[in-house]
């Protein structure tokens, strides 16, 4: 008996039109009686509704003629480009064979060279000529066998054109001027390209040409030409002191395919400094992981690692963006300090949006302490609600995660750490110390998160926030009471405590809070005006309520400052303060109309 | 499958215009050209939804057939030879990405393509069109050009082995991928 799986094997084989007809009744039959296999062959026979129902191509918009114009275009175009191309076909291929011989020849050259066997090269004389001789009687393609007279021409025709080059190739000239010069060697040689002659291996082999004008020109040309054999010979000639710089010049200029061949030039003194600012200005993720490389070496080899750190840190820094995954793992593996990674990424612009970047995904050896170090260093804006929504979901290092937050420090931080709290899924002692934290740092910050609350109508984070400061009576809540107490929508007598702690816990710049919020209240406000007046003369004195009340008719003026002589007259205890509260509110009582 | 008299002649006449237009002769090339450009353009358009690219990956493939008409040999049909470069072509246009630079809005063209009786009914068919065009878009690239070529424009599996360079036991074991993955990605979130 065939199983659920066989017919289902078959569904498939059924819709296709593969499978005979005596299988699909079978199939058919066995899908009338089970449920299970009837869904996914239903499933499958709605896919080829679907697939069905999918719109044809638009083939009324093809314009056949148009497009066999085109065609024609094209095919034209090539016979133009190469009019005899199947009879070139086998040449071609014997001209690459060419080549390659011809590769080979030139890589053994330098070695020769050094007394050049190539009766040409020995007989010029080694300044350079100002006009290269005709190439017409080398400018046949080398496809079958290269003549050693034919290759020593065309390597002494290479040789002067760069010699004439050279002279508008400056010193320490940058790779715009090295392209420059490689253009104009190029248009030189066209004819010698043209008759497939390799000019880039024909400069390799003036690299080591007795006369330095033409081996530093060889140099710069096959630098910004380059191709990965290329970079063999340039990797070969740094290691000759005669071409050193030359050569790290070059393995500048050539770009992407030569940046792991810099590691040589970085470890060296004499190169390091030139080559550093090369890449940094050169910039991109490539030379950023050269340059990382570099400082990884220098910091376990060189004497004076400081310095070599320090010039590495700064191509960083001036690399930017991209550089900031290295600097990070320089920090993670220990290479950098804590402190100087920090200033390295300090140093760096943009660093701090990148690092903000990386609060939910970091690069592959990254510490994740180390970023959320560099985050409470550099502040990121937009790495706060990244930093909030993992202190929310995420348990794992959740403690540094909140230190983070309380170092961003003022309205943001704070609002974000209360409103972990009254996510009710941290606990408050984890956010306590961070919190109070917050408060010292910044005393305004939370009167400027309840003023917002307030405006924004949010009475939970409100009530917890309110919650928090009666039970953490510390100096640094008083601002944010006083805004408690101007909060129009709590309870009158959550608004009166507020005000009356803020007096006790405050210090004397608090007072001239609660002055504006004298002013502001309403006059049928008598308690949180009584209030006011309590906590202003605890914080400031009896001399600044006088003031104050100055502004009041002068009867009511007169009674609060007698209610309050009395009281210090009497040397009433602070358990009398409702007493006196009372007292006053009665002595405000008689100003409203 | 036995050929009727007509696709026999057709077949020959056809023969003859590539041995010509293999000499040379651009005359019979174009013939050729008239004659299967509509196909190649449909099996592109299917395969990368963009009448832009369609056309001009239509274009170059014909211009690699001119180019590559000497080493034709004739060991399967012509069509089934183009639609092999013109699957190269697909392939090489999905991994530039091309695809996302102009893909083509489905909903426009279902809704002229399949009104439905009552507004809400041309809603729901002109989105699971969407949905299927979309899923099948995200096929990898193989895949899809299993699907199209032998679910949606029919071809035999030999045809579709031809095209894909595979054997047809491995072409019938692709497109049967195609489906699966394509009923995952249209199954909705929790379904078994």
């Amino acid at each position: 008996m065939k199983t659920c799986r066989t017919f289902r094997a078959r569904i498939h084989g059924a819709l296709d039109g593969s499978l005979p007809i005596e299988a699909v009744f079978a199939l058919e039959e066995h899908v009338r009686g089970c449920a299970a296999c009837r869904t996914v062959y239903q499933r499958e026979r709605d896919l080829d509704a679907a697939l069905a129902r999918l719109p044809g191509p638009p083939v009324e918009r093809v314009d056949v003629e148009r497009a066999l114009a085109g065609i024609r275009a094209t095919i034209d175009r090539e016979a133009v480009a190469q009019p005899r191309r199947r009879f070139w076909l086998p040449l071609s291929i014997a001209a690459a064979a060419a080549a390659v011989l011809l590769f080979f020849l030139l890589r053994r050259a330098p070695v020769d060279e050094r007394a050049p066997p190539i009766a040409a090269s020995t007989t010029r004389p080694p300044a350079p000529s100002p006009t290269p001789p005709p190439v017409a009687e080398i400018a046949e393609p080398p496809e079958a066998a290269i003549d050693p007279a034919r290759l020593a021409r065309a390597r002494d025709e290479v040789r002067c054109l760069l010699a004439s080059a050279a002279e508008a190739l400056p010193p320490w000239g940058e790779a715009r001027a090295a392209s420059e010069f490689a253009a104009a060697v190029d248009e030189g040689a066209r004819d010698l390209e043209r008759s497939r002659w390799p000019v880039l291996r024909l400069a390799e082999g003036a690299i080591a040409d007795a006369d330095p004008a033409v081996a530093r020109a060889a140099l710069r040309y096959v630098g910004a030409r380059a191709d990965r054999l290329s970079v063999r010979t340039l990797e070969a000639a740094f290691a000759r002191p005669e071409s050193r710089i030359d050569a790290a010049l070059a393995l500048c200029d050539a770009g992407d395919v030569a940046l792991d061949a810099l590691a040589s030039p970085l470890r060296d003194p004499a190169t390091r400094g030139f080559v550093l600012a090369r890449l940094a200005d050169r910039g991109g993720d490539g030379a950023a992981r050269v340059v990382e490389t570099s400082i990884r070496v220098t910091a376990m080899n060189a004497a004076d690692r400081t310095a070599c750190i320090r010039e590495g840190l700064d191509a960083l820094a001036r690399i930017g963006g991209p550089a900031v995954p290295a600097i990070l793992r320089l920090g993670s593996e220990g290479t950098l300090s804590s402190d100087e990674t920090i200033d390295a990424l300090a140093a760096t612009e943009g660093a701090a949006e990148v690092v903000a970047g990386f609060v939910t995904a970091r690069p592959k050896g990254v510490q994740d302490g180390l970023v959320l170090r560099a985050l409470a260093a550099l502040q990121p804006a937009r790495a706060l609600p990244l930093l909030e929504r993992r202190a929310l979901e995420v348990r794992e290092r959740r403690r540094e995660v909140i230190e983070c937050i309380a170092w961003y420090g003022s309205e943001g931080g704070l609002a974000a750490l209360l409103r972990l709290a009254a996510s009710g899924r941290i606990a408050e002692d984890d956010l306590e110390d961070a919190i109070l934290a917050t408060l010292d740092r910044d005393r305004n910050a939370g009167r400027a998160v309840v003023e917002d609350w307030a405006r924004a109508g949010r009475r939970v984070e409100l009530s917890v926030f309110q919650r928090f400061l009666l039970g953490h009576p510390v100096p640094a809540a008083a601002p944010a009471l006083v805004a408690f107490g101007g909060t129009e929508f709590l309870p009158t007598a959550d608004r009166r405590w507020s005000l009356l702690l803020a007096g006790e816990l405050g210090i004397p710049v608090d007072a001239e809070l609660l002055a504006d919020l004298f002013q502001r209240l309403k006059p049928s406000e008598k308690d949180l005006k009584a209030a006011c007046l309590l906590s202003i003369r605890a914080l400031a004195g009896s001399e600044r309520v006088e003031l104050l009340v100055e502004t009041l008719p002068p009867r009511n003026a007169r009674r609060v400052v007698a209610v309050l002589a009395d009281a210090d007259a009497r040397s009433r205890p602070i358990t009398t303060l409702t007493r006196l509260a009372r007292e006053l509110e009665n002595a405000l009582a008689t100003s409203v109309p | 499958m036995a050929r009727t008299l007509d696709e026999m002649r057709e077949a020959a006449t056809e023969q003859a215009l590539i041995r010509r237009a293999r000499s040379g002769d651009r005359g019979a090339f174009d013939a050729l050209v008239r004659g299967h450009f509509t196909h190649v353009y449909a099996f592109l358009h299917r395969m990368i939804r963009s009448h832009e690219d369609a056309e001009d990956l239509a274009q170059e493939c014909f211009v690699r057939a001119w180019r590559s008409l000497p080493h034709y040999r004739e060991q399967s049909a012509f069509s089934t030879w183009l639609l092999r470069i013109a699957r190269h072509l697909a392939h090489d246009h999905h991994r530039a990405g091309g695809r996302r630079a102009r893909t083509a809005p489905v909903e426009a063209a279902s809704a002229q393509a399949q009104p439905g009786p009552s507004p809400a009914d041309a809603l729901a068919r002109r989105e699971v069109v969407r949905d299927v065009a979309d899923a099948l878009q995200r096929l990898p690239e193989r895949l899809r050009a299993a699907i199209v070529l032998r679910t949606i424009e029919g071809r035999e599996y030999d045809e579709v082995a031809e095209i894909l360079g595979v054997k047809p036991a491995t072409a019938r074991m692709l497109v049967m991928q195609a489906r699966r993955a394509l009923a995952q990605r249209l199954r909705p979130e929790g379904a078994p």
